[in-house]
C-alpha cells in the first residue's frame, strides 16, 4: 500500500508520544548552551577538534551498545536475527542512535570544551614578548 | 465473471474450505472468510492517506461504535466535514488495543500497555451518546438505544466490531476465562491477562494444552495461530517443552487463508511437535472436570486437558444482526452488515456505510483491515453527501506479523484474491524475521494511534 510523508511523520509522533516533552526539554537545554556558546564565543579562539571528536566518540560508544541491546531491548535476542535485513536494520538504527545522541552531546561539548580562554591567551603572548 | 471475481469467489471458497464449513454450515453459523485475518495491522497499511478537501453540509450523522473503525471514521469526518452533526454512540468508555491482546496474553506485555480511554481520542465537537444501539431502523433512517432515545440520521456508519459468542459452547462462560485452566485471548485486556496467568503456570509444570480454532469468521484470525506458537516457545525456553503435549484443532483443514502460508504452517506446527486436528469443532467443556468434548468426523470425542485455549465463534453484534441491515441467509455474509466489499457502502441502504469487523466481506477482519477500509467508508460517504460519483474502493487488504515466537516474526500481507501485497518490498512475506517484530513490538501501537486520530 501507498503511504505518505505525513503518515510516516504522524506515526513517528505517535511512537515518541510519550517521549515528546522529554525530548523537548533535551532540545531547548541543546539550543540554549547552543546559543550560549555563541554568546561566549565573541572573540576567544574556537576549539572545534576535541568536542567534535568527543562528540563522535560518544555517537560511536551509543552505537555500539545500541548494536549489543537493541534485539534485547526489544524484547528479542540476537538468535532471532535472520538474513540481511535484520542485520542491516540493526546496524542502521545503531547508526542513528549513535548520530542522534552524538549530536544531541555537540552543544555541551562545544561549551565546555570549545572556546580557549582569551585573558591566558593574552597574557601569554604578553609573556612571550617580553622575554625577547 | 471477471478476473477479479473469480478471484474473490476463490478467497470465499477457500475461507469456507478452510473454517470446515459448507455453505449451509457457514449460513448456520453466519459467519465468512477472515479466516486469513490477522492479528495486528500491517505498518504499511496504516501510512496509506487519502483526505478529501473538507465539505460544507448539515447532514446528521451517527457513527454506532467507538471501537477503532468508529473512532477513526470520527476523526476523518470531523477533519473533512464542515457544519455537520457528528454523534457516536457505543458506552463503553475503555478502549483495548487489541492488536496486543496476544502478547499479554503470551506475558510480553503488560496488561495496562493495551488499555486507553475512548475519551483521549474522539475529537471536540463531535456528540457521544453513551448509550448501545438496541434497534436498526433504516427505513425510517434512525436507530434506537437501549435507554430508549431515538435518534435520526441522515447518514450512518455502523462500526459496532463483533461479539464473541461464549454461549455457542455447551458450559462455556466469559467469565471461566482464567480459571480451571481456560484461556481466551480475545474480548478484552482482562481476559488475555487471566490467560497469561495460566499459560505462565503451564509452561512451568507442563501437561496437555489444547488450542482451539472456532468455525466462522472470527477477528483477528492469527490469534489462535499465535498463543499456541508462543506458548510452545515459551515450554522451550523454561526446559519444559519435554513435559508437555500441544493440540491444536483446526474446524476444517486449513490453518491460514493465504495459500503460502497456510503450507508454511502445516509443516511449522508439527516440526515443533504440535499436533494438528482436522475438522473438529468444540461442542462444550466440563471446566471441574477439565475435559473439552469435540464434533468429530467420527462422532463425538472427549479430551482430557491441562491448559485450554478456548476461542468461541463469533458474529455481529445480536442487534445489527437481526436488523435489516444484515445480510440475509442467502447470503455468503449472511448476519453480517451487507456492504459492497469495494465501496463499503450498503448494498441496499445507499445511506448507510460501514467499516471493521462488523462487515460481510470475504477476508479483513483486523485492525490493518480498519485502517484500509476507513478512508474508503468515509471518502464514499463525503462523495455521497456531495452528490459525486464514489471512486474510493477496498481491495480487501489484511495483514499479520505473524508472531512464530518471542523476537521474531512474518509479516504476512494480503488481499481478497489472496495476493501478496507486501508494503515493503525488502521485507519477505515468507520468511520469518526481527524487523516484523520490532513492528509488532515497537511501532504499531502507535500506528495504530495515528489511525485512531485519522492520520494515516
Amino acid at each position: 500500500m501507498a503511504f505518505s510523508l505525513m503518515g510516516i511523520i504522524s506515526v513517528v509522533l505517535e511512537v515518541f508520544r510519550g517521549a515528546i516533552p522529554l525530548l523537548l526539554v533535551i532540545a531547548a537545554i541543546d539550543l540554549v548552551l547552543l546559543g550560549l556558546f555563541f554568546a561566549k564565543k565573541g572573540g576567544r579562539t574556537v576549539r572545534l577538534g576535541l568536542p567534535v571528536k568527543a562528540s563522535i566518540g560518544v555517537g560511536v560508544v551509543v552505537a555500539v551498545l545500541a548494536f549489543i541491546s537493541l534485539p534485547s531491548l526489544t524484547n528479542s535476542s540476537f538468535a532471532m536475527l535472520s538474513g540481511a535485513l535484520d542485520y542491516l536494520s540493526l546496524i542502521g538504527s545503531s547508526i542513528g542512535f549513535g548520530v542522534l545522541f552524538g549530536l544531541l552531546v555537540l552543544p555541551p561539548l562545544l561549551l565546555f570544551l570549545g572556546l580557549k580562554e582569551a585573558n591566558a591567551s593574552t597574557a601569554g603572548a604578553a609573556a612571550a614578548v617580553g622575554q625577547t | 465473471m471477471s478476473h477479479r471475481n473469480i478471484k474473490t469467489d476463490r478467497a470465499i471458497r477457500k475461507a469456507l474450505d478452510e473454517a470446515g464449513m459448507s455453505r449451509r454450515d457457514f449460513l448456520r453459523y453466519s459467519g465468512v472468510g477472515a479466516i486469513g485475518a490477522s492479528a495486528v495491522m500491517g505498518t504499511g497499511a496504516m501510512l496509506h492517506t487519502g483526505e478529501v478537501q473538507a465539505v460544507n453540509t448539515s447532514a446528521r450523522i451517527i457513527i454506532v461504535g467507538s471501537g477503532a473503525a468508529g473512532i477513526s471514521c470520527a476523526n476523518r469526518l470531523s477533519r473533512q466535514l464542515r457544519g455537520a452533526d457528528i454523534t457516536v454512540i457505543d458506552r463503553r468508555e475503555e478502549h483495548y488495543y487489541q492488536p496486543g491482546l496476544t502478547l499479554v496474553a503470551t506475558g510480553v506485555w503488560e496488561r495496562d500497555r493495551v488499555v486507553d480511554r475512548n475519551a483521549n481520542f474522539l475529537p471536540s465537537g463531535v456528540n457521544w451518546i453513551q448509550a448501545m444501539v438496541e434497534d436498526y431502523d433504516p427505513d425510517n433512517n434512525r436507530v434506537i438505544t437501549d435507554e430508549g432515545e431515538s435518534v435520526e440520521y441522515d447518514y450512518l456508519l455502523v462500526t459496532t466490531g463483533l461479539q464473541v459468542n461464549y454461549d455457542a459452547y455447551e458450559g462455556y462462560s466469559a467469565d471461566m476465562i482464567g480459571s480451571n485452566g481456560i484461556g481466551c485471548v480475545y474480548d478484552n485486556a482482562d481476559h488475555a491477562a487471566r490467560t497469561w496467568s495460566l499459560i505462565d503456570e503451564f509452561t512451568r509444570t507442563g501437561g496437555k494444552g489444547l488450542f482451539i480454532r472456532p468455525p466462522g469468521a472470527i477477528k483477528c484470525a492469527g490469534a489462535p495461530l499465535k498463543v499456541t506458537m508462543l506458548t510452545e516457545d515459551r515450554l522451550s525456553r523454561r526446559g519444559t517443552r519435554d513435559d508437555a503435549q500441544l493440540e491444536y484443532y483446526a474446524p476444517g483443514r486449513g490453518l491460514f487463508s493465504q495459500p503460502d502460508i497456510d503450507e508454511f504452517l502445516k509443516g511449522h506446527f508439527p516440526e515443533r511437535g504440535i499436533s494438528l486436528n482436522w475438522d473438529t469443532t468444540v461442542k462444550g467443556v466440563d471446566a471441574s472436570a477439565k475435559q473439552v468434548v469435540f464434533d468429530t468426523p467420527d462422532g463425538e470425542h472427549t479430551e482430557d486437558y491441562d491448559f485450554l485455549h478456548l476461542v468461541p465463534p463469533m458474529s455481529a453484534p445480536d442487534s445489527l444482526r437481526q436488523s435489516p441491515l444484515a445480510a440475509d441467509e442467502d447470503s455468503d455474509f449472511a448476519g453480517w452488515l451487507e456492504v459492497d466489499r469495494h465501496t463499503m457502502q450498503h448494498q441496499r441502504y445507499e445511506n448507510v456505510f460501514g467499516a471493521g469487523d462488523c462487515v460481510g466481506t470475504p477476508i479483513a477482519k483486523t485492525a490493518a483491515s480498519v485502517k484500509a477500509q476507513v478512508p474508503v467508508a468515509v471518502n464514499n460517504l463525503l462523495s455521497h453527501i456531495q452528490g459525486q460519483e464514489m471512486t474510493e474502493s477496498y481491495d480487501g487488504y489484511t495483514s499479520c506479523p505473524l508472531i512464530t515466537g518471542i523476537g521474531k516474526a512474518i509479516l504476512v500481507e494480503f488481499d481478497y484474491d489472496l495476493d501478496m501485497v507486501p508494503s515493503f518490498p525488502f521485507i519477505s512475506p515468507y520468511d520469518e524475521h526481527w524487523v516484523p517484530w520490532v513492528m509488532k513490538d515497537r511501532l504499531l501501537h502507535g500506528t495504530y494511534n495515528a489511525m485512531m486520530r485519522g492520520r494515516v
